[in-house]
C-alpha cells in the first residue's frame, strides 16, 4: 500500500484508458504518455495496462507502506528513494517505511508512478482511468490528495533483481519524425483528417510548415495552439462525430485544439488531421510554451510507427522478465 | 643468551613480512615476543560487471556520470550501467570507499566479470611490539 | 482518423432513416473482431480498432459494402418528459436566436419545444446525447469563441443541431434555457448511466419563458 503524503492538484490514477463505453458518451481519459506508464509496467512484470499514477504537478511525495517494487518513467523528476537519487526510467523495490519524492522535472511534464501488482482501485465501465473532467474512476473520481491510500493490486510480491533494473528511454530508443525545423521542437506524425482538403491552400501550408506553440491554455483536455489562423473560405457545417485523442479541430478563431484524454466524447470544429497514435506520448511530454511541427503522413507509415512502438515494449517486458528470472536462482 | 633485537632487525622483518603480502606476524625467542600487525591501508576491491552487455559509466538521459574518481562511494551505490539491447542493469560499488579509476571507457562492450572499476578501500589498523 | 480509428460519413441527408442505419451499422460493426469502439455520431460513425488486428482499407471496404445493405430497423427507445425554463440568465443567447430567426423570444420558445426529438447519437459529455428534429428557421451558427458554461442542463443550438448540455465547461453553443429541474446527466455506478440513450425521443415541457 502507498499513502499520498505530498501532492498538488491533478496528479490522478490512469490505465491506459477506457474503451467499450462510447455510447454512454464517454471519452478516453487515461495516461497522456501511455508509452511512459506501459514501460514502467512491464518494468515490474505487469500488464502493460495496469493502473499507475500520472503525475504532472510537483512536488510529488509518498510513502510505502509495504513492501513493493516500484518503478519510476516519463519525465526525469530526480525522484529520490529516502534519500537516494534513482537513474531515469528505473525500477527498484521499496520498503515499507521508505518515502519517495519526485521533484519538477526540467524537461518534460508528466511522469508515471507504477507498482507491483498495480493501482487497486474499483473499474469503472471497464477502466481504472479518472475521468477528472466529468469526475468519476480513479480514486474516487478524482486527483489524488495528500493522505490518500492506494492498495496494490494481487501478484504485489513481484520483486526486482537487487538494484533494481532500468529501460532505454523511448527518446533514445524510438526515433522521432525528422522535420525541417529548430531543434528543440516536438515533431508530430500526422494523418490528413476529413476536412483537411476543404482549408484554402495558404491555411494547409501554414499547418504544415508553421512550427505552433502550445499555449497556457493547454492541459488533459487538449492543447490550444497559437500560430498563423487558419480560415476556410465557406463555413462547412460539420455533424457532429466521435473524437478520439489526436485529433487536431480548427475551431472559428482559426488556432488548433488538439483533442487529448479528457477531451469532450464528441464534437463538431472542422478536423485538419489526426496525430498519429504512435506520437501522442510526445505531446503527453510537451509542455505550455514548447513548440510544436507537423509532418504529414499515410495511415500505413502511422502503423508501421506504431509497430516499432510495440517492438520496443515487446523488448522490455521480455528483457525484464528474465532479468527477473535469473535473479531468483 | 641472544642479542635483543634491534630496531634495524625489526624493520626488516616488517618489510619482508609486508612484501610477502601478510597482514601480522609473532616472532617468539626465550626472552623475546615480537608481534608486527600492518594496517590494511591501500587495499583495492575490483567492481565486477554483473553480466556481458555495453558498460556506461552515466545515464543517457543525464549528463553527469554517476561517479567520478575521488568521489567517495558506499557499498550499494550505483557507479555504472551495463546495456544489453533495451535495458540497463546497475553496476553496484559492493563495498564502500573512494572511487579510484574506472578500467573500461564508457560505451565499451565488455564479458560478464569484466573489472570494471577500482575502489580503495580503507580498515581500522593497529600495531604494537613488546619484547 | 489517424492510425487506429475511421469516421464513416454517410452519404445523404441528416434524418431518422440514415440515422437509424447508422445505429444498425454501429451494432454490426461492434461485433466484428479487433473493433473496440462503433460510437455513432450524426448521420456518421467512429470506428476505433486495433491497429495490429485490423486494416484500415480492408474496414473501410467492409463498411461501404455493407452501408448498401444495413436495414434501418427502428431502435426501441422511451419517451422522456423534461420541464425546460427558456431565456432567463442561463438562456441568455434566447434573444439571438430570435432575432437571427426574426421572431420573439416567446414564439422561438414555444418552436423550439413543439418538437419531440430523437436522440441520433452520445453527446460531447456523457448523459444527454445529440437531439435531432430542429425546426430549419432556428438554425444558429456555433459562436467563434466559446463561453464558459457553469451548469449542467443548458438547453442550447449549435448549428442545425440541439442539445442538453451535459457538462459545465466552455461552449459555442447558443444557451436558449435550462432544465428546470436539476438532473445527473451520467453516474457511472447508476444503472443504466445516462438519462438519455440514442433511440429516445425527448419532450421539452414548457416551464416557463423569461423573455
Amino acid at each position: 500500500m502507498i499513502e499520498i503524503v505530498q501532492t498538488p492538484p491533478l496528479n490522478s490514477v490512469q490505465d491506459l484508458g477506457r474503451y467499450g463505453a462510447r455510447h454512454y458518451g464517454v471519452g478516453t481519459s487515461g495516461a497522456m504518455d501511455d508509452v511512459a506508464l506501459s514501460t514502467g509496467n512491464l518494468l515490474l512484470g505487469n500488464p502493460a495496462g495496469a493502473a499507475g499514477i500520472e503525475i504532472q504537478m510537483f512536488p510529488f511525495q509518498v510513502k510505502f507502506r509495504s513492501d513493493v517494487a516500484m518503478a519510476i518513467t516519463g519525465a526525469d523528476c530526480r525522484a529520490e528513494l529516502d534519500g537516494t537519487l534513482l537513474p531515469p526510467w528505473w525500477s527498484t523495490n521499496a520498503r515499507a517505511g521508505q518515502s519517495l519524492v519526485l521533484q519538477a522535472p526540467a524537461t518534460g511534464a508528466r511522469s508515471y508512478l507504477t507498482i507491483a501488482g498495480g493501482v487497486d482501485v474499483p473499474v469503472v465501465l471497464g477502466s481504472r482511468s479518472t475521468c477528472l473532467r466529468i469526475g468519476y474512476g480513479g480514486h474516487r473520481g478524482r486527483a489524488l490528495e495528500a493522505g490518500d491510500r492506494l492498495v496494490c493490486g494481487p501478484d504485489s510480491q513481484a520483486r526486482q533483481p537487487q538494484g533494481g533494473i532500468g529501460a532505454e528511454p523511448p527518446e533514445a530508443a524510438l526515433a522521432a519524425a525528422a522535420a525541417d525545423g529548430a531543434g528543440d521542437e516536438t515533431v508530430l506524425r500526422v494523418v490528413p483528417a476529413a476536412e483537411h482538403d476543404a482549408f484554402p491552400a495558404p491555411s494547409r501550408c501554414a499547418f504544415w510548415q508553421e512550427a505552433w506553440t502550445v499555449s497556457a491554455q493547454s492541459n488533459r483536455m487538449g492543447f490550444r495552439l497559437m500560430g498563423t489562423p487558419l480560415h476556410l473560405d465557406q463555413p462547412l457545417e460539420i455533424r457532429s462525430s466521435g473524437i478520439v485523442p489526436g485529433i487536431v479541430q480548427v475551431p472559428p478563431s482559426g488556432q488548433p485544439i488538439i483533442q487529448l484524454r479528457d477531451a469532450n466524447s464528441a464534437g463538431g470544429y472542422p478536423k485538419i488531421g489526426v496525430v498519429i497514435d504512435a506520437d501522442l506520448w510526445r505531446l503527453g511530454q510537451a509542455r505550455p510554451g514548447a513548440k510544436l511541427r507537423f509532418v504529414s503522413v499515410t495511415q500505413q507509415q502511422a502503423a508501421e510507427v506504431q509497430r516499432e512502438t510495440e517492438a520496443y515494449l515487446s523488448q522490455v517486458a521480455e528483457l525484464a522478465r528474465l532479468c527477473r528470472r535469473e535473479a531468483r536462482r | 643468551m641472544r642479542e635483543p633485537l634491534s630496531l634495524d632487525d625489526i624493520r626488516g622483518i616488517a618489510t619482508w613480512a609486508r612484501a610477502a603480502g601478510l597482514g601480522e606476524i609473532e616472532l617468539e625467542q626465550p626472552g623475546i615476543r615480537l608481534r608486527l600487525v600492518f594496517p590494511a591501508t591501500g587495499g583495492l576491491h575490483l567492481v565486477r560487471s554483473p553480466i556481458a552487455g555495453r558498460f556506461l559509466d552515466r545515464h543517457p538521459a543525464r549528463p553527469d556520470p554517476f561517479a567520478r574518481p575521488g568521489d567517495r562511494i558506499g557499498t550499494r551505490d550505483v557507479i555504472g550501467l551495463i546495456q544489453v539491447e533495451r535495458l540497463y542493469r546497475p553496476v553496484i560499488a559492493g563495498r564502500a570507499g573512494v572511487l579510484a579509476r574506472l578500467l573500461v571507457e564508457t560505451g565499451s562492450s565488455i564479458a560478464a566479470d569484466t573489472p570494471l572499476a577500482e575502489i580503495t578501500t580503507e580498515t581500522e589498523g593497529r600495531h604494537g611490539t613488546r619484547s | 482518423m489517424g492510425s487506429s480509428a475511421l469516421l464513416f460519413q454517410a452519404p445523404g441527408a441528416l434524418d431518422l432513416a440514415n440515422q437509424r442505419r447508422i445505429w444498425a451499422l454501429a451494432r454490426q460493426v461492434a461485433g466484428w473482431p479487433g473493433i473496440r469502439e462503433a460510437a455513432p455520431g450524426m448521420s456518421n460513425l467512429l470506428v476505433i480498432f486495433e491497429a495490429q488486428s485490423c486494416d484500415p482499407e480492408a474496414l473501410q471496404a467492409r463498411l461501404l459494402s455493407i452501408w448498401s445493405t444495413v436495414n434501418d430497423t427502428p431502435e426501441a427507445g422511451r419517451l422522456v418528459e423534461l420541464p425546460v425554463i427558456y431565456g432567463g440568465e442561463l438562456g441568455d443567447d434566447l434573444g439571438l436566436v430570435a432575432d437571427r430567426a426574426g421572431m420573439t423570444p416567446r414564439e422561438t420558445a414555444q418552436l423550439h419545444a413543439s418538437t419531440d426529438y430523437v436522440v441520433f447519437a452520445p453527446g460531447s459529455s456523457p448523459g444527454f446525447g445529440y437531439l435531432f428534429g430542429l425546426d430549419p428557421r432556428l438554425f444558429t451558427p456555433r459562436k467563434n469563441e466559446p463561453v464558459l458554461r457553469k451548469q449542467t442542463g443548458t438547453i442550447a443550438i449549435g448549428g442545425i443541431q440541439t442539445s442538453i448540455g451535459a457538462a459545465a465547461g466552455p461552449s459555442g453553443w447558443n444557451a436558449i434555457g435550462c432544465l428546470s429541474e436539476p438532473l445527473v446527466p451520467f453516474d457511472p455506478h447508476r444503472d443504466p448511466p445516462s438519462v438519455l440513450y440514442p433511440g429516445d425521443r425527448v419532450r421539452f415541457r414548457i416551464e416557463a419563458i423569461v423573455a
